[in-house]
């Protein structure tokens, strides 16, 4: 099903493009969403920018890992050369601070959060509320690798296998950072037991 | 309470269900009896519950994904439309490379071909000249030994309409004395000509000799 599509995207087919945007859509939000610390507009475009490079390079795809782990890893490739270039700018422009520096995010208003249930008891909704403002500075306070490792992991539910193949790197590292990221974390919200 | 230094590593793996299932049984077992260790893993799945519970992504809504579709097939039509053909990336590059070696290649050959201005002032020399300058003395030892006196340079300056007039004087019977004063001049110091670089240098050098001699 998933190779006749992308057969179709290959072929230029409209339809299938259509289709393809919108399968793929909202996975590759998601993931962006979290590799921009929760900045919707960043990862919209860069979710935008991942899935055209897909289709540009579509022909590249070989199949040896399934399409949505292929977009991922072209997210992720696209997230660092964002921050790369962010990264030239801001060093740049830093006595005038145009440019929002990686952490910046963590210090915006967290977004509202979607789950409407804790709206009934005020308290669990405070909780809830400080408990992710607390999360959120502690998943930053750790390494970019640790964090995304954590992040695939924990709130996409990757396969080790699969966070391996975006990251590119050995099965042990990744279970090296994933190690590393649960002990910081659990040290960081350790108020929170 | 410590968990067992061993068991570290399994018990995140364990917690983030990557545990390879040939471990799990040993695992399990050693679980059943370590407290310590079944804290810790119910303390980190508390943590991971709490992180999937408190960190969702808001969904996009139908609208935001077609808005997002639409202005992604845009740029991809507004990319293709903009590509160049293909046979100019390939094409370009060595072109441009080739252009600027000649270009290089050019300027450096020109600048070493610059006429040697004393081989042209002696190829202007007409064959009357030279065959009458054959049967002159070597001026140029002469002037160096002070015993004859060199033509004043100034004469020598206006060396245009050369090769005319010396192929005039070619004619008469005394040729020498029919031969204008520049030629003349010339021709008795053809020796000394034939060592400078050029035809300055010769008017600087005889100049300096006529300053001393005044």
């Amino acid at each position: 099903m998933q190779d006749d599509l992308i057969v179709k995207v290959r072929e230029q087919d409209r339809e299938a493009l259509d289709a393809l945007f919108s399968r793929h859509m909202q996975q590759a939000y998601a993931v962006s969403f979290h590799l921009c610390s929760g900045d919707r507009e960043q990862a919209r475009d860069l979710a935008q920018e991942a899935l055209l490079k897909a289709v540009r390079t579509i022909d590249t795809f070989k199949g040896e890992a399934s399409f949505s782990t292929w977009l991922y890893r072209i997210i992720y490739t696209t997230y660092l050369d964002r921050r790369r270039q962010a990264g030239r700018w801001a060093a740049v422009f830093s006595p005038w601070r145009w440019v929002k520096q990686k952490g910046d995010f963590s210090s915006d208003t967290p977004e509202e959060p979607p789950d409407s249930a804790a709206k009934h008891d005020p308290l669990q909704a405070l909780q809830g509320q400080h408990l992710e403002k607390e999360l959120r500075r502690a998943l930053q306070a750790l390494p970019d690798k640790q964090r995304i490792v954590f992040q695939l992991k924990v709130l996409h539910d990757m396969s080790i296998k699969e966070i391996a193949h975006i990251l590119n790197c050995a099965d042990g590292t990744v279970k090296s950072h994933l190690f590393r990221a649960t002990q910081q974390l659990q040290k960081a919200l350790r108020d929170w037991e | 309470m410590n968990v067992c230094a061993l068991y570290k590593e399994t018990l995140v793996l364990d917690v983030h269900g990557e545990l390879p299932p040939a471990e799990r049984g040993a695992w399990q077992r050693h679980l059943a009896n370590c407290a310590a260790c079944r804290q810790q893993s119910e303390q980190l799945r508390a943590l991971i519950r709490n992180a999937q519970e408190t960190m969702r992504v808001p969904a996009l809504t139908l609208e935001e994904v077609q808005v997002l579709s639409d202005r992604a097939q845009r740029a991809l039509r507004a990319a293709k439309a903009d590509a160049r053909p293909a046979w100019i990336a390939w094409w370009l590059a060595p072109a441009c490379a080739t252009c600027m070696v000649l270009l290089v290649a050019g300027w450096f050959g020109l600048k070493n071909s610059t006429p040697d201005t004393a081989a042209i002032a002696i190829e202007r020399v007409p064959a009357e000249v030279i065959r009458l300058n054959k049967e002159l003395p070597a001026n140029s030892d002469r002037v160096a030994a002070g015993t004859i006196e060199p033509v004043p340079a100034s004469s020598l300056r206006a060396d245009a309409g050369l090769t005319r007039d010396a192929d005039q004087a070619a004619g008469t019977s005394d040729a020498r004395a029919d031969i204008p004063p520049v030629d003349r001049e010339l021709l008795e110091n053809f020796g000394l000509l034939q060592e400078m670089e050029d035809v300055e240098e010769l008017v600087r050098l005889l100049d300096k000799q006529e300053l001393k001699t005044s």
